[in-house]
């Protein structure tokens, strides 16, 4: 049998379900491994033992009892700090937040617990979730399970890094340019930003309202699909929150793709972003392997992936420097030299600026949803090149290594997976994009993907020295 | 710190507009009722505070 | 002299076949000869469609096919409205000659509705920039004493409802537009809830301000204005998906058990109104109170709150709209609107995000004030109208408004006659609802008017 910690979510929660696995064994396999190897990793801001034992033992009691809540229950969960926890600090990674205890938990962390999960962590991030891999913070930045050498990105680094080493089964992520599926990429493993609206951003330190997202990361599509069932939850407390009706997020794993219609957007990768061959080698095979499991694969066009870009990085400024105005004007200096630097680019943005990105951002919208008539998926790279370098300074460089602000701007679902592995043994990444609130079919051809370009048995070895 | 006649005619000159010195004296004279107000609707929040207008995904 | 007839009356009388819909137009049609030369409310009479537009009424009239209540009545259009093969100029020279290829939604919903379409009404430049001397035409005078304004920016529609030269028209309301001229013209004018009326094919001076509006000379009129432009319209983002209800159903029952909320420091402290105006909204809130209402005072936040975030989000979001023209053209817009805003130029990203997050917190205010309360009363402007020329270039900034706190709010808000003041120039009040509540404050609004007996009065057209 696989070792605790590097079972999937849905394989864990079978043998739960049936009582082959205990939780609590199963938490205190990832608590063990957690103080084994991050001490290399430093996905851990804070590591939740004595509540998480408590947590896994209530879980096995209630389970024993016959009270199965779902397939969260018992399940160890990590979250990214700048998900609110009642009495628990949330840093937001910051020195500004070293000492903040919020009062109330996030909406989407009291449905964590509501679903019996076992809340075990609080991870690294960005700070305030727009940073950098920094060295200038009270708690230093996240390294790629893969070799620790390099950036695992961000920003919600120590998500995708503890999920990927088997320190939790599944973590919580934000995502306001890409900040789950980038570190999902770097990492080898599944992250979601689901639409905007479907989750609930209420306790969620804001980076920039209109394209901030809530999303889960796992090792797979289908554990995903598992978070999501239990995060997808109107909360009238969120002013974006969408009137929807929940869907069986999972009715898609396993089933045949024949008929479905891919789009690739061959220009973002072969015109817009010089793309590495490994990652373009990795895509071709995946579209083969889609044909090959009866999906009918035809080139489609958007805008031009720098449009995107600046739409995105122009609401993505204004919003982020209202927030934080105040702060930096009277105490920058708490404030890490990345985030400092990224966040200050939002005082030359013009009102006149960030209002015709909003226009251009409801044209792009309009566009998308044309070309999502003619095909039900689209794919492309999520990142451009495996993982580089930890220390990078790609603000000063101007590295832009990722395709992950188009979904953004337009809100609609968008899932990165690993879909194969560099010579040197990095993962390479996919991206599958949805209409909106299709989270379904965007997962199923995630998982269906996964299994064809068998990218799931291969965990990244890390070393406890 | 009061804004001198020429910075402010350097700031307008900034935003791409083409005005004759007369037209930015104009606007001068006014600024300080306008920065009143930019202050006034601008004043610190609360980093939870949500803006009034809403992103939807799925435009009908 | 022919009698001046409110819409209620004239489709009263036309679907008794007692009055013919091409005899009114040409009622109207002869004021307008006779008057318009020194109100200036028309930038386009366009008597042709006029008489054609009667003439189908007349005959659904005769074959008995009336449409409904605005059948046959005599309207104009607030020179924003595009309208299929008529001119559209915004009462700038950068439109003088702008054709538009279809009608604005609302402009198409009336049509249907059978109204006889007389013109287009002078306006602000692009509902902005006036009263302006240096435009192509020349700004719409006040028909109870022409040297005095007729405040912005549907002057035009203020003016020529106010003077019976039309029975109703369509103004638009960003931050005063509708309510601040029916104040000052006398007349009655709603501005509907955000997303009630569809803005489609109206020219847009502030997206998340901009609301489309009847006006006419009494409450009920503005009811069955209202009732056949509003509803949803999918090509409008900001358009609201819900029913519209029948707004003229309770509209004769009185303020009976009404709970009514008096925004006192508004017009008392925040920006102090003049003693007939005082004493006009003083004489609303005792017919209230004698028809059995609940009365008392509410307190907001300072009127120079709601007014900050909601001039610095309509200057914004003016500017992006113009931004091209102003680089390029600047000197062909009038000095006031060009002036205006030019502050939008000098706003960032990030302060107009800080005005919308303001406007949040505003509108929670505002909910939980009326939490209890059906209505809200303040004033709908300051004062009787001022000499024309004596209009300051910067009011927006020197001196908070009445009307902007709904805009930013986004709730209905209607402004009625309560009264003549100095020279005989009318005083405005102002009745607020809740969002989609428009029925009530028709309700109130008729209410009080009804009481009143101001509608008695007209203005004393010479020549």
């Amino acid at each position: 049998m696989t070792e605790p910690h590097f079972l999937t979510i849905a394989q864990a929660s079978a043998l739960i379900r049936v009582k082959k696995l205990s939780p609590v064994e199963l938490t205190e396999a990832c608590l063990a491994r957690v103080k084994r190897l991050d001490g290399r990793l430093n996905s851990h801001l804070l590591l939740l033992e004595e509540q998480a034992l408590a947590d896994a033992t209530q879980a096995e009691a209630e389970i024993a009892a016959g009270d199965w809540k779902g397939p969260l229950h018992g399940i160890p969960i990590g979250l990214k700090d700048i998900f609110n926890t009642a009495g628990i600090p949330t840093t937001a990674h910051s020195a500004l937040f070293k000492d903040h205890v919020p009062a109330e938990d996030a909406f989407t962390t009291g449905l964590l617990r509501d679903a019996g999960a076992v809340i075990t962590s609080k991870l690294a991030t960005w700070e305030f979730a727009i940073g950098g891999s920094s060295f200038d913070l009270p708690w230093p930045p996240a390294r790629n399970p893969w070799d620790v050498t390099l950036d695992p990105s961000g920003s919600s680094s120590g998500s995708a890094v503890a999920v990927a080493a088997g320190l939790c089964l599944g973590a919580m992520g934000s995502d306001t340019g890409g900040s789950i599926r980038g570190p999902a990429a770097w990492c080898g493993i599944a992250g979601l930003k689901p639409t905007y609206g479907l989750l609930s951003r209420r306790g969620l330190l804001p980076l920039s309202f209109s394209l901030d997202h809530a999303g889960p990361m796992c090792w797979t599509s289908e554990d995903c699909a598992l978070m999501l069932q239990a995060l997808a939850c109107h909360d009238p407390s969120d002013s974006a929150s969408a009137s929807f009706r929940a869907e069986d997020y999972s009715a898609g794993i396993g089933a045949p793709l024949s008929g479905l219609r891919v789009g690739v957007v061959r220009h973002f990768f072969e015109a817009d972003l010089l793309t590495d061959p490994e990652t373009i080698a990795a895509l071709e095979a995946s579209v083969a392997a889609l044909a090959d499991m009866g999906a009918v694969v035809a080139d489609v066009r958007l805008s031009p992936f720098g449009v995107y870009t600046d739409v995105g990085s122009l609401i993505a400024r204004s919003e982020s420097y209202a927030i934080h105005q105040h702060w930096l004007r009277t105490t920058p200096e708490l404030y890490g030299a990345f985030a400092r630097h990224r966040l200050m680019a939002g005082a030359f943005v013009t009102a006149s600026d960030y209002i015709n990105a909003l226009r251009e951002r409801t044209r792009l919208v309009a566009e998308l949803a044309e070309v999502m008539k003619t095909v039900d998926v689209v794919i492309f790279p999520t990142a451009r090149c495996p993982a580089r370098p930890i220390g990078e300074d790609s603000m000063a460089s101007g590295f832009q290594p990722f395709f992950n602000r188009a979904f953004n701007v337009t809100g609609s679902p968008a899932l990165s997976i690993c879909n194969g592995f560099s010579q040197t043994g990095l993962p390479l990444s996919l991206q599958i994009g949805g209409r909106p609130f299709e989270e379904a079919l965007v997962l199923q051809v995630g998982h269906a993907l996964e299994r064809a370009m068998g990218t799931r048995a291969r965990r990244p070895m890390v070393s406890d020295k | 710190m009061p804004l001198s006649p020429e910075a402010f005619g350097r700031m307008l000159d900034q935003t791409g507009l083409s005005l004759t010195d007369a037209q930015k004296s104009v606007l001068f004279d006014a600024y300080p009722l306008f920065q009143a107000m930019l202050a006034r609707a601008t004043a610190p929040l609360p980093r939870e505070a949500e803006p009034a207008t809403v992103f939807v995904a799925d435009i009908r | 002299m022919d009698p001046f007839l409110t819409i209620a009356e004239a489709s009263a009388l036309i679907a008794a076949r007692k009055l013919s819909p091409m005899e009114l137009t040409r009622i109207c049609l002869n004021r307008i000869a006779a008057h318009d030369a020194s109100l200036h409310s028309f930038l386009l009479v366009t008597e042709a469609r006029a008489l054609a537009d009667a003439g189908a009424a007349e005959a659904r009239m005769q074959s008995g096919a009336l449409k409904g209540p605005l059948d046959g009545i005599p309207i104009g259009h607030k020179d924003i409205y595009s309208t299929a093969g008529i001119r559209t100029t915004a009462h700038s020279r950068l439109l003088e000659h702008n054709v538009p290829a279809g009608d604005a939604v609302v402009v198409q919903h009336w049509a249907t509705a059978g109204t006889v379409l007389m013109g287009k009404l002078a306006t602000h430049e692009f509902a902005i920039g006036g009263p302006s001397f240096d435009l192509p035409w020349p700004p719409a005078r006040n028909p109870w004493n022409p040297d005095h304004f007729t405040a912005g920016s549907s002057s035009g529609t203020g003016a020529a409802v106010a003077a019976g030269l039309v029975l109703g028209g369509t103004g638009s309301d960003t931050g005063g537009s509708i309510r601040g001229p029916a104040a000052l013209c006398g007349i009655a004018g709603i501005k509907p809830t955000y997303g009630l009326c569809s803005r489609r094919g109206v020219l847009p001076l502030s997206f998340t301000l901009d609301h489309t509006g009847p006006m006419a000379w009494t409450v009920r009129d503005c009811a069955l204005l209202l009732q056949a432009m509003a509803g949803y319209d999918a090509g409008d983002p900001a358009s609201a998906t819900r029913p519209v209800p029948d707004l003229t159903a309770d509209i004769d029952t009185g303020a009976k058990g009404l709970r009514i909320g008096v925004i006192r420091h508004f017009h008392e402290t925040d920006n102090p109104v003049s003693a007939a105006t005082l004493r006009g909204i003083e004489h609303a809130i005792d017919v209230f109170r004698h028809q059995g209402a609940e009365i008392r005072d509410v307190t907001l936040s300072p009127l120079a709150e709601y007014n900050a975030p909601g001039w610095i989000i309509l200057l914004t979001e003016a500017y992006a709209v113009h931004e091209p023209w102003l680089k390029e053209r600047f000197n062909d817009y009038g000095e006031l609107m060009r002036d205006r805003l030019v502050w939008g130029a000098l706003v960032r990203g990030s302060e107009y995000v800080q005005a919308l997050r303001r406007r949040r917190a505003l509108c929670e205010e505002m909910r939980d004030a009326m939490a209890d309360l059906d209505i809200l009363i303040t004033a709908s402007a300051v004062a009787e109208a001022p000499k024309i020329h004596d209009v300051p270039k910067w009011a927006m900034l020197e001196k908070p408004t009445f009307t902007m706190p709904f805009n930013v709010t986004g709730q209905p808000a209607l402004s009625l006659c309560c009264g003549y003041g100095a020279g005989g120039l009318p005083v405005g009040v102002q009745i607020i609802g809740k969002p989609f509540q428009e029925a009530t404050v028709l309700r109130a609004g008729h209410a009080y008017e009804s009481a009143a007996q101001w509608r008695a009065k007209r203005p004393d057209l010479v020549g």
